[in-house]
């Protein structure tokens, strides 16, 4: 073997080798992203969902099939807070989708971060829906499931649009609007990256319900 | 090393290159469309949102606090907008849905916070009322109706369409 091709293999395993290194790199950035977009995606579908759902319920705020049983609007609303909301509604089902016309209590709060140890994101709450408060809280059955909840603020504003700041102990509380602030972060992110990047919000300003005042 | 072999060493360097770039042409496309995306769900947050506290509010101002019994005795067509007293700065003065109209042409600025940050994405709305045929509501009146159609388009440099949400608001009351 003469030196030019000692030369020649030497420098066609270093090419190689950069060529491999190269491959890796792009292999490994592919398997990255595809993680990244799949979460984000995953995300993304959450807060759409969490959004419909709440945006439905909240939109029915003191309905109730037969309107005598919730003539007083408002009372519908029966607790308040930045992270909790009680009030009175009508659950529809497929043998009744106007309402039974049996008031319903529903409650949205968020729960607690140790609630979620076992996921790797530090950030995510469980975001309860809670029917018929009393009969579920006895049988212990808050129900919720983990679509990545790091935020749930509601703030609430009065008929001339001011931010209600000190709320009343007892209903009325004088809510015409809430303002709803969700954000939504991936359980389980690749590379346990949960900076604010990685965050998706919606902010829904003054939802405000039909049934809130009679006008 | 001859030069046919450098040829194919050189023609296999150029496959890969392209092969490269291409792939992370497709990265950045994906990226570009996820960012979208985001800007998406905001500005329909934002543009639900305005819609939102525009139906909240009575019908039309003359209907703040009395019926009316004929659609002529509505505001007219070209007084749609904001009344004297009001400011197009105070949307929470606005005191009936046409006053959104204020915005027809000079756009509202909302801003988007990103939590425990001092992060903040702008957003601008163009907003237009307008009455609408009772058997159409896609047609613009030129009187008044019982029907008024809101429509919401949300923009940002950041986003490369314009976000255009609309509803019809329409007057009734208990006789």
């Amino acid at each position: 073997m003469g030196f030019s091709t000692l030369i020649d293999i030497l420098g066609s395993t270093v090419i190689g080798g950069l060529l491999l290194l190269i491959l890796f790199r792009m292999n490994d950035t592919a398997v990255e992203n595809n993680y990244l977009y799949s979460g984000e995606r995953i995300v993304q579908q959450n807060l759409v969902e969490i959004v419909k759902l709440i945006e439905y319920d909240f939109r029915k705020i003191g309905y109730c099939y037969d309107w005598t049983k919730l003539a007083d609007p408002s009372m519908v609303i029966l607790a308040a807070t930045n992270n909790r909301i009680t009030f009175l509604t009508d659950f529809i089902s497929s043998a009744n989708p106007y309402g039974d016309g049996v008031v319903d209590t529903l409650t949205y709060y968020l729960g607690n971060k140790s609630d979620l140890t076992v996921t790797p994101n530090p950030n995510d709450m469980i975001l309860y829906r809670l029917e018929n408060q009393t009969k579920l809280v006895s049988s212990g059955k808050a129900m919720g499931s983990n679509l990545g909840v790091t935020e749930f603020n509601l703030t609430y504003f009065d008929a001339s649009g001011d931010r209600i700041t000190s709320m009343p102990k007892a209903p009325p509380f004088g809510i015409a609007s809430i303002q709803l602030d969700i954000a939504v972060e991936n359980p389980a992110a690749y590379g346990n990256d949960y900076s604010v990047d990685r965050k998706v919000i919606w902010r829904q300003i003054r939802l405000a319900s039909r049934n809130f005042m009679i006008r | 090393m001859g030069t046919g072999q450098m040829m194919l060493t050189v023609g296999a360097m150029l496959l890969l290159a392209m092969t490269i770039l291409t792939v992370n042409r497709g990265f950045l496309t994906t990226d570009s469309s996820m960012m979208q995306n985001r800007y998406d769900i905001m500005s329909v947050s934002l543009a639900t949102s305005l819609i939102e506290a525009a139906i909240r509010l009575p019908f039309d101002n003359k209907t703040d606090g009395a019926a009316v019994t004929s659609p002529s005795s509505l505001t007219s067509v070209s007084a749609l907008g904001i009344e004297t007293g009001e400011s197009r700065n105070l949307p929470g003065d606005f005191n009936d849905f046409d006053d959104y109209n204020c915005y027809k042409t000079n756009p509202k600025i909302d801003t988007v916070s990103y939590s425990g940050t001092n992060r903040t994405a702008f957003f601008s709305s163009l907003i237009r009322v307008d009455y609408v045929s009772a058997n159409d509501p896609s047609v613009i009146s030129t009187v008044p109706t019982y029907h008024k159609r809101i429509l919401v388009k949300v923009f940002t440099p950041g986003l490369q369409d314009t976000i255009s949400m609309s509803t019809v608001y329409s007057y009734w009351y208990f006789r």
